[in-house]
């Protein structure tokens, strides 16, 4: 299985702020961010860790968190940002803009600084995406065709269509897909990792 | 005690004078703005001077809203006279965002400052201690940390609003004022209005009065983005900020204010009410702690 890193970034630092509000200091702050990853061969967990964070709101999280998960989706394959020690307003804050946009994303907690615990997924996905998950949540590593044998008698998909639900919860970065020859594998980022709670 | 609203019928214009002569001090707040407004749309503008050169006390929201009622109206401009308070010398030198020359941290009684006019400007030294100060100027007036720290989004929100909706960001304004237990700040433009820019989306096309395009905006979160773009939100963190708090909100744009006031501020009792033209749009929030 493919070695995941992890680099932890802490949001009131870059922010310079423990009040972050507006779309326009989102775009402003994910600027800052993006220029300070660091390129990785390996597929790298980024904790967005609003440890520090008294607000956020969901204006600012739209383009700063959610903006950071599609900019890495898209251009930087090997990261895959999480949101880290957020508290209550800022996981509801969260919650409103994913609903309203149909999307998700992952929570955890950062233990002692760095130790990951506690990751869930929040929002909300599609049944089909859904379905994916928790398949890969019960048999982590598994790929298309497995799930396509694995499921047939329950679901009649396609590999294909299993596929592509993989690929929407890789563009979330929910899933880290691995390569093994041709096979392409899928994992949860976190290991622990819950959803629908 | 303030003066009845000016009469229709002009033969009650000397007791109406006579009533301002009678009052020593005015606290100028969104009741009494009306009433001006309502003078000078009449033509009375002796009868608003009065009010105004009794003004001891000023609303930083009715202050600014006036200011800017007056540069847009011709009906008003004859009568361009403000009260004179702490208020109006704090407006004859509204901060910088882009400026380092005041990076001081220490709440002020009263301070405005202009909007960033642009992204990067959200993260300027002069805007982010401009915005620490009045986090700081809340606690100082007796607000919870968590509370002034979500009085500070909601004021953050509002000018983010101001310079990505009103297509005039150049003429943003933000200001605060606090005292014992009380907590104001205002966010004005003099741009297109909500109605206008709820108007470039395909969704609202239709929407055609002030009324509506305020009611939508500010109690529903419609946005110029449209449904489903996550767009729309910053007026719920408005009204889940000062939520446990009582005073009142303002929102002006078109020929239209709504209002929230009371011992909680909770947009199902927000009221419309037909108002003189403002160009733009304005929020004003007043709290106690």
């Amino acid at each position: 299985m493919t070695h995941v890193t992890q680099e932890t970034i802490d949001v009131a630092t870059l922010a310079s702020s423990e009040v972050l509000a507006g779309g326009s200091k989102g775009m402003s702050d994910l600027a800052k961010l993006v220029s300070r990853i660091p390129t990785s061969p390996s597929p790298v967990v980024i904790a967005l860790d609003f440890r520090r964070i008294k607000v956020a709101t969901s204006s600012y999280l739209r383009e700063f968190a959610i903006g950071f998960r599609n900019y890495c989706s898209q251009t930087r394959p090997e990261a895959y940002p999480v949101i880290a020690n957020a508290n209550m307003v800022i996981v509801e804050e969260l919650r409103t803009i994913l609903s309203s946009m149909r999307d998700a994303i992952v929570l955890c907690q950062l233990r002692d600084g760095t130790r990951v615990t506690e990751g869930r997924v929040i929002g909300v996905l599609d049944e089909k995406e859904e379905a994916a998950l928790v398949a890969v949540l019960h048999s982590p590593g598994i790929d298309a065709v497995a799930l396509a044998g694995t499921y047939k008698s329950s679901d009649n998909v396609s590999a294909n269509a299993w596929s592509n639900r993989l690929a929407g919860l890789v563009q979330k970065r929910i899933l880290v897909e691995e390569r093994d020859g041709r096979r392409k594998r899928f994992v949860p980022v976190l290991k622990e990792l819950e959803y629908g709670c | 005690m303030r003066p009845a609203r000016p009469p229709a019928d002009y033969a009650e214009y000397d007791f109406c004078l006579l009533l301002i002569a009678c009052v020593d001090v005015v606290r100028f707040n969104s009741q009494v703005l009306d009433d001006v407004l309502l003078a000078c749309s009449v033509g009375m503008h002796e009868v608003a001077r009065g009010i105004l050169i009794r003004t001891a006390y000023c609303q930083i929201g009715a202050f600014l809203e006036l200011v800017l009622s007056q540069r847009q109206s011709s009906q008003m401009s004859a009568n361009s006279e403000v009260p004179n308070t702490d208020v109006s010398a704090a407006f004859t030198s509204i901060r910088q965002p882009e400026s380092s020359e005041f990076l001081n941290l220490t709440p002020q009684a009263v301070e405005f400052c202009a909007c960033p006019r642009s992204d990067s400007g959200f993260n300027s030294p002069g805007w982010m201690a401009f915005g620490k100060r009045l986090q700081y100027a809340a606690e100082s007036a007796g607000f919870s940390n968590s509370i002034s720290a979500g009085i500070a989004g909601a004021f953050q929100e509002m000018a983010d609003n101001a310079t990505t909706h009103s297509q005039a960001a150049a003429t943003a304004l933000g200001g605060y004022q606090w005292g014992q237990n009380e907590f104001e700040f205002v966010v004005a433009d003099v741009g297109i209005g909500v109605l206008q820019s709820l108007r470039t989306c395909s969704e609202f096309v239709s929407v055609n009065d002030h009324a509506d395009a305020l009611a939508l905006a500010v109690t529903r979160g419609a946005s110029r983005f449209g449904s489903g773009t996550g767009h729309g939100n910053g007026f719920r963190q408005l009204f889940t900020s000062l939520a446990s708090l009582g005073g009142e909100l303002r929102f002006r744009s078109g020929d239209q204010a709504l209002t929230v006031a009371g011992e909680t501020l909770n947009k199902t009792g927000a009221q419309l009410s037909q108002r003189p033209e403002y160009r733009g749009f304005l929020v004003s929030a007043r709290c106690r702690s």
